[in-house]
């Protein structure tokens, strides 16, 4: 090749790999390329972000949060794609909204104004839920409530307690309506100073990673990676390995362009995966995948089409033997009947495919939402759900659930709740299904909002944890005081069976019946035993070790002075 | 040119005239009747008389209109469990409480009326307020998608069409 022709080769290449990353910025939300070109008039200048600011306080905060945190489903935008992609695609999404996403459009606000919100946005660059040691926490209301003490076995945020078991029967349950039904969502702040979460004496809590965009269901590859599913941006991100001081090594975007992606599965099962499977919202696709691979090699294959909206997160697992693969569909609504609302069809289910996606059939039903945790159990090889229950009924109706899933089972929604309890928005129907409904293995606290679950088959912990099962609380809104917020432990006894009882394990993240800094979601066990919990409330990842009885010290010494990471001990 | 009959010329020309003097009298009299030009307000000017319902009914008054805001709506009392939430979402796609609340009060706070969904079979109503021109309160509206709640009111038939003037919350 002579010099000339390599010259052009190489000027050629200059020229294309500019304008492929161009290419990739312009995923946001779709914007026109355009608009990236577009020149905010007010970029970096102080009056504008002050009036975007009260325009933010009136129009955005009631969603996205009063420092643009975001919460659940509702983007952060104090960092991720917002801070990283030009003003004038943050200004086109304003204007254009996605109101299938929920995003209303502002088109109706005054140009000047959407610019002012832009300028404010751009100046809250990772100002949120970043903690930094000696920054002021956010001013807030606290918000104190009057209510006496939970009757055990209830429980709520004032009385939860690491290593604290509980134990809720059928027998348990009060009638329905028995307190009105409550509107008590949370409001997201930041951590103030003196919040960590906190585990059982032994336990050190440490914070793995921050800065996420909604940190979802995180699942380990069979070489020990950990994979996240970032739904709101719908991207999954690899962290590979720990540092000393408890850090992820590398980190990687495995793949992005999904539509919100949750479950996480890799196929077959054992120790050489081919394929990693996601659950999208509305589908299940399949990646090309080996051990190591940070970024996806091929392209999505579409395995199966699901039922979008409604309770949106699907979880996926596979059988031990690799033969079949289950999905959980939740319920489009609250309680509607089955039996007159098109819109059910194939919901508040776990579906089962083959793994080509052939052959779907219901494993079992009337089951309202296991679409945030699926696990199949090491020991016995039975699929286990997590349930969120249904809302209405007041405080301590319906309790939550986890349960391992027969096949062909009936666990009662809509018309009936743990076992024969006929929910009385239905009363009168299907008489013959109230002896079908099972009694499932271990009540919750209702509305806890039980997602990801996990069996733990690390040597970190003592002895009498393995095998046991964890889970993550997100926390309750329709309870007049706030319940769930929190890691539980299911105790198995070693024989990969649960009696009904669990345990608060990780607790700390709320600050008062109004307010909460943070909220579990995923879980799963880290290579090294440790175990690792999202957090879609302050976008972080925490670790848990067992460092034996001397927490503080332990805790001090694996983080770095200046560090923000403190204590868990209580 | 055909020439015309000697009598139809001033019956047609008096019966044209007759309707025109008849239709100024009815111009005229709604003219009369709105002294103030009320009647061709925009819309966005009588929204923002709604929280002042004692300056629209003296508007009202010296406009020769009748108001009846503050009217409270007839029907059966009642106190019912269920869901406030939107039409459109409801009738559109049957989209309601879980994870709709957010979606339902944009809704409504765009124009969509407010239903109310039954606990009891999924009936479902149109919600009225319990006074003409006077809103629903604002602890009614946050509730909006928000499942087992209860409201007292009053139920109406109206030509097949169930409606629910929602009063405060229950029970």
């Amino acid at each position: 090749m002579s010099f000339r022709t390599r010259s052009y080769l190489i000027a050629a290449a200059l020229c294309v790999i500019p304008s492929f990353s161009l290419a990739q910025d312009a995923h946001y939300h779709n914007a026109p390329s355009s608009t990236m070109h577009q020149k905010n008039p007010f970029a970096g200048q102080h009056a504008a972000a002050v009036a975007g600011a009260k325009l933010y306080a009136a129009n955005c905060s009631a969603c996205h949060g009063a420092t643009g945190q975001g919460s659940g489903n509702i983007p952060s935008l104090s960092h991720g794609p917002t801070q990283s992609v030009p003003d004038g695609e943050v200004f086109w999404f304003i204007t254009t909204g996605s109101v299938g996403n929920g995003m209303p459009a502002w088109g109706s606000l005054p140009e000047e104004q959407r610019w002012q919100i832009v300028t404010y946005l751009k100046s809250l660059k990772n100002t949120a839920n970043t903690s930094k040691p000696g920054s002021a926490p956010e001013k807030f209301t606290p918000v104190k409530t009057n209510a006496p003490l939970p009757e055990p076995p209830y429980t709520d945020f004032r009385v939860e307690q690491p290593a604290k078991s509980r134990k809720i029967s059928a027998q348990d349950l009060p009638a329905p309506y028995a307190t009105d039904s409550a509107n008590n969502g949370p409001q997201l702040v930041a951590r103030p100073d003196d919040a960590w979460p906190k585990g059982p004496d032994g336990f050190t809590v440490q914070l793995y990673a921050k800065g996420l965009d909604n940190p979802r269901l995180i699942r380990t590859a069979p070489n020990g990676d950990l994979f996240l599913a970032e739904s709101s941006s719908g991207k999954i991100k690899v962290f590979r390995g720990i540092t000393a001081d408890g850090k992820p090594r590398e980190t990687s975007v495995f793949v992005e362009g999904l539509n919100r992606p949750y479950g996480i599965a890799f196929y077959p099962p054992g120790n050489d995966p081919q394929w990693i499977y996601i659950g999208n919202t509305d589908s299940v696709v399949r990646f090309p995948y080996k051990n190591g691979d940070l970024k996806a090699t091929g392209p999505a294959r579409h395995i199966a089409d699901l039922p979008p909206g409604g309770h949106w997160t699907r979880d996926v697992q596979f059988t031990a033997d690799g033969k079949k693969m289950f999905v959980a569909v939740g319920s489009a609504s609250n309680v509607d009947d089955t039996d007159t609302t098109p819109e059910e069809k194939n919901r508040a289910d776990i579906l089962q495919f083959n793994p080509d996606g052939s052959e779907m059939r219901i494993y079992a039903y009337g089951i309202r939402n296991a679409g945030g945790g699926l696990a199949i159990n090491p020991k016995t090889g039975e699929l286990w759900c997590s349930v969120n229950e249904r809302d209405g009924l007041g405080d301590n109706l319906v309790p939550d659930y986890i349960t391992h899933v027969q096949d062909g089972g009936f666990y009662g929604w809509p018309w009936w709740y743990i076992g024969g309890h006929q929910d009385p928005r239905h009363n009168g129907k299907h008489p013959e299904l109230k002896d079908k409904a099972i009694v499932p293995d271990v009540l919750l606290q209702p509305h806890n909002a039980s997602l990801e679950i996990t069996f733990y088959e690390g040597s970190q912990f003592p002895a009498e944890y393995r095998g046991d099962m964890f889970a993550s609380q997100h926390g309750s809104w329709n309870r007049s005081v706030r319940a769930g917020y929190e890691v539980i432990r299911v105790p198995m006894h070693q024989t990969g069976r649960a009696s009904g009882e669990y345990e608060d394990f990780i607790t700390g993240f709320v600050v008062d019946n109004g307010h909460v800094w943070g909220r579990p979601v995923g879980i799963t066990v880290a290579p090294d035993g440790s175990l690792l919990v999202t957090d879609d409330g302050s976008n972080s990842i925490w670790r848990v070790s067992y460092t034996g009885g001397n927490t503080q010290k332990n805790a001090s010494e694996l983080n770095h002075a200046g560090n923000t990471a403190k204590s868990a001990s209580n | 040119m055909p020439a015309i009959p000697q009598r139809a010329r001033p019956t047609k020309i008096f019966l044209i005239g007759l309707l025109s003097f008849l239709a100024v009298l009815v111009l005229a009299a709604f003219q009369f009747g709105d002294n103030n030009g009320l009647n061709s307000m925009p819309y966005a000017q009588v929204r923002r008389l709604v929280p002042d319902l004692l300056k629209a009914k003296k508007m009202a008054s010296d406009g020769n209109l009748d108001l009846l805001a503050g009217q409270p709506m007839r029907g059966e009392p009642v106190t019912l469990r269920g869901e406030l939430t939107d039409a459109n979402c409801f009738l559109g796609n049957h989209t309601h409480a879980y994870d709709h609340a957010f979606c339902a009060k944009f809704c409504v706070a765009a124009g969509s009326p407010v239903l109310f969904i039954s606990d009891q079979g999924g009936v479902a109503y149109v919600v009225l307020t319990a006074r003409n021109g006077v809103p629903l309160p604002e602890n009614i509206l946050n509730l909006i998608g928000v499942p087992g709640i209860a409201v007292k009111g009053r139920t109406l038939d109206a030509n097949g069409v169930k409606t629910l003037a929602v009063e405060n919350l229950g029970p």
